[in-house]
């Protein structure tokens, strides 16, 4: 077999064994890896009904067959698990350097079962595992951890996937992160890993993956590489990283602001692209063989007005989405530090900025008193916000009850806090505000795992029209209306791109290099899986597997008891009109218009739209009859 | 005189968004400019008068991060 080692390994931390499965090529054809391939194990080996913090959860990391060709965009792995936050499954992507060390240490892929009885890591070394003490490891920050354990394995260059503080507390969005910097951060992964006393994963690997076709390999490494050297869209995001959205989305009226009751932030220079080149950045940072480098540096030695640890990294658009805007905190000082803060302790920043926000609103309508928090927290106090987002890494004072996520938390706050709580399935929103962008409104709330901004297009790709990578998926008009209507013809685009997307993730590549804006096409990416495997790969399959892969997620979640009735956006943003001035201020969501294209998403998608979930037809139609004819553990009735 | 981040183009009658890429030297493929605030879509460019003293932005628009 090309492209993968074939050789899954099985770590069950109850009984302190490992096995390794050798699954045949078919398996890897319909599945390939990343996304799909986590999602088919979790439906597998979990039964229904699992406590997500218990050790019958499962965590699944996957790769590709094209894990580990020293192409850009090709750095990353996938963890799923059944998430704390949503109680429905997760899937997250991580860059960095830890997918393709785990193609080299000799493994496409590892589950990981049951709970130790006391601190461990596992390391994972040439086709060898081992789980060694942690007990050392415990309660220290990601950072030292690493240097720990690289001292005590002997080698610099090992590659640690790890936990910290807050997923040792079981901070129910505490987040996976590699290198310090690279974060597989929705859905709580982090409480998984810390659930099972399983602080890290190490490994390395002096391995070659065995490619089909290594000159074609090269040739679309130098192609990529010799791209992103021009002017352009690459060279922008080279210079300016992902936070050139903040000035992008506050245009349009989608950056969310002051807990998404605003969709502009007259700050928003204060945590752009630009001020955070000139204040904070040492120089653009990148993941394994990837020559965009679009990850921010920290400068060192950045004492004042915050002693910043430049090991952490800067800010992503998110980041500066929920803990800036969204806190409506215009300080790229405090806004690095709280990054740094929720990297040290292992913390999703767009959960913790999405539950802050809702503090400090809580603050200022008298629902949470100061006393309650400890100090005051109004929007705009970069000193709350930094404080705030420690005591919720380490579940301290008011940090404990934040770190059960804005859902818990409001409940127990009354209706009040329950109305204005931005959340969908219980996890908190992307930083792209559906009023803005009426296709997020779909895509967020038909999400499996809770909203996502990643999962699809956005509407502003549309604007000129389709480009040719979407009409090779047979999407040939620009849709009516404008970038906030939500109408028929979108919800067409939303199916196909989802789809699109979700094949782009169960070949764990990186959408910056591999989606639409960016330097490699579709053909591209049949190109290189074809040089890895061999396979003659069509568009048709690729598609497919994205298509096979969201039923999967979502027959797994109809096993949970979720419906249409959870596909749905907060009251907030149908009653409560943006407050700004800004290109939307004044707007909602139409309810009426989203119901009816929630309704068409599952008609184009072939679910029934009375439950939203797959008909058995259509799970046989992508090979997964197995799920409702023999699932291992628990029936479906789908 | 009309500013685009640090640089400035001379102001003309008729000066178009299309007009600043070119003198600027900069790529086109931008799907958003920003006159004053004020969002314009690649689409409308031609109808967009840019006034003297303008502040213009161009947008890459990338959605994610």
């Amino acid at each position: 077999m090309k492209g993968n080692s074939g050789k899954i390994l099985h770590i069950d931390l109850t009984a302190g064994t490992t096995s390794v499965e050798f699954p045949d090529e078919m398996f890897y054809r319909t599945y390939a890896g990343g996304a799909c391939m986590g999602a088919y194990y979790l439906l597998r080996m979990m039964a229904a009904g699992a406590d997500p913090l218990g050790p019958d959860n499962v965590l699944v990391f996957t790769t590709s067959a094209i894990t580990g060709a020293a192409v850009s965009g090709n750095a990353r792995h996938c963890v799923s698990a059944k998430s704390p936050l949503t109680g429905t499954i997760m899937n997250s992507e991580a860059g960095g350097f830890w997918g393709p060390e785990l193609k080299f240490a000799g493994f496409d892929a590892i589950t990981v079962s049951g709970r130790s009885s006391k601190p461990v890591y596992l390391w994972i070394h040439d086709g060898e595992c081992e789980l060694r003490d942690a007990s050392m490891l415990w309660g220290k920050p990601t950072g030292e951890v690493q240097d720990a354990i690289r001292a005590e394995l002997g080698d610099s260059r090992v590659r640690v996937a790890q936990i910290g503080p807050a997923g040792e507390r079981l901070v129910r969005f505490a987040c996976i992160v590699n290198e310090l910097k690279h974060f597989n951060g929705r859905g709580g992964l982090g409480a998984v890993m810390g659930s099972k006393n399983l602080r890290a994963i190490a490994v390395r690997g002096s391995g070659k993956p065995d490619w089909a076709d290594p000159v074609t390999i090269l040739d679309l490494a130098r192609s990529g590489a010799g791209k992103v050297r021009r002017p352009g869209v690459w060279a922008d995001f080279r210079r300016l990283g992902t936070l050139q959205t903040v000035a992008d989305n506050t245009t349009i009226g989608s950056l969310p602001t002051r807990n998404f009751s605003m969709g502009t932030f007259s700050e928003y220079e204060n945590i752009s692209g630009e001020a955070f080149a000139r204040d904070m950045m040492d120089k653009p940072g990148t993941c394994w063989a990837c020559a965009q480098q679009c990850k921010r540096d920290v400068k060192k030695g950045i004492e004042s007005p915050r002693q910043i640890d430049a090991r952490y990294g800067g800010p992503e658009y998110e980041t500066a989405g929920l803990l800036g805007s969204n806190c409506m905190i215009g300080d790229v000082h405090a806004l690095t530090k709280a990054n740094e803060i929720a990297g040290k302790l292992g913390i999703d920043t767009i959960s913790l900025g999405g539950v802050i926000g809702f503090v400090m609103e809580c603050f200022e309508r008298g629902i949470l008193s100061e006393e309650q928090i400890g100090f005051p927290a109004p929007f705009g106090d970069g000193e709350a916000l930094v404080r705030l987002a420690e005591m919720t890494g380490l579940r301290s004072g008011i940090g404990d009850s934040i770190a059960e996520g804005v859902a818990r938390l409001a409940v127990g706050l009354g209706p009040e806090a329950q109305r204005i709580a931005v959340h969908i399935k219980g996890k908190e929103l992307p930083a792209h505000t559906p009023t803005a962008k009426g296709m997020m409104a779909i895509l967020y709330a038909v999400g499996s795992f809770g909203p996502d901004h990643m999962s699809g297009a956005h509407d502003e790709q549309f604007t000129s029209g389709p480009n040719e990578a979407y009409r090779g998926i047979g999407i040939y008009e620009k849709p009516p209306g404008a970038n906030w209507d939500l109408n028929l013809e979108k919800v067409n685009i939303v199916a196909r791109a989802q789809q699109l997307v979700s094949a782009i993730d169960s070949w764990s590549v990186c959408q910056f290099c591999f989606h639409v804006w960016t330097i490699y096409s579709m053909e591209n990416l049949l190109a290189l899986i074809k040089a890895c495997t061999g396979w003659s790969y069509t568009m048709h399959e690729f598609m497919l597997l994205g298509e096979r892969r969201l039923n999967l997620l979502r027959a797994f979640n109809a096993r949970e008891g979720f419906t249409k009735a959870d596909d749905d956006l907060p009251p907030r943003l149908f009653e409560d009109p943006l407050l700004d001035n800004g290109p939307t201020g004044g707007r909602t969501v139409d309810r009426e218009q989203f119901l009816q294209c929630r309704d068409e998403y599952y008609r184009l998608v072939g679910w029934d739209p009375t439950t939203g979930n797959p008909t058995g037809a259509k799970l046989r139609e992508l090979g997964l009859g197995w799920i409702s004819e023999a699932a291992p553990t628990a029936p479906v009735v789908l | 005189m009309v500013t685009v981040g640090d640089a400035t183009v001379c102001w003309h009658e008729g000066l178009s968004l299309a007009d600043i890429l070119r003198e600027l030297g900069l790529p086109e493929g931008y799907p958003l400019a920003e006159i004053d605030g004020t969002p314009v879509w690649k689409q409308d460019w031609d109808a967009a008068a840019v006034p003297d003293g303008a502040r213009v932005r161009f947008h890459w628009m990338i959605g994610g991060g």
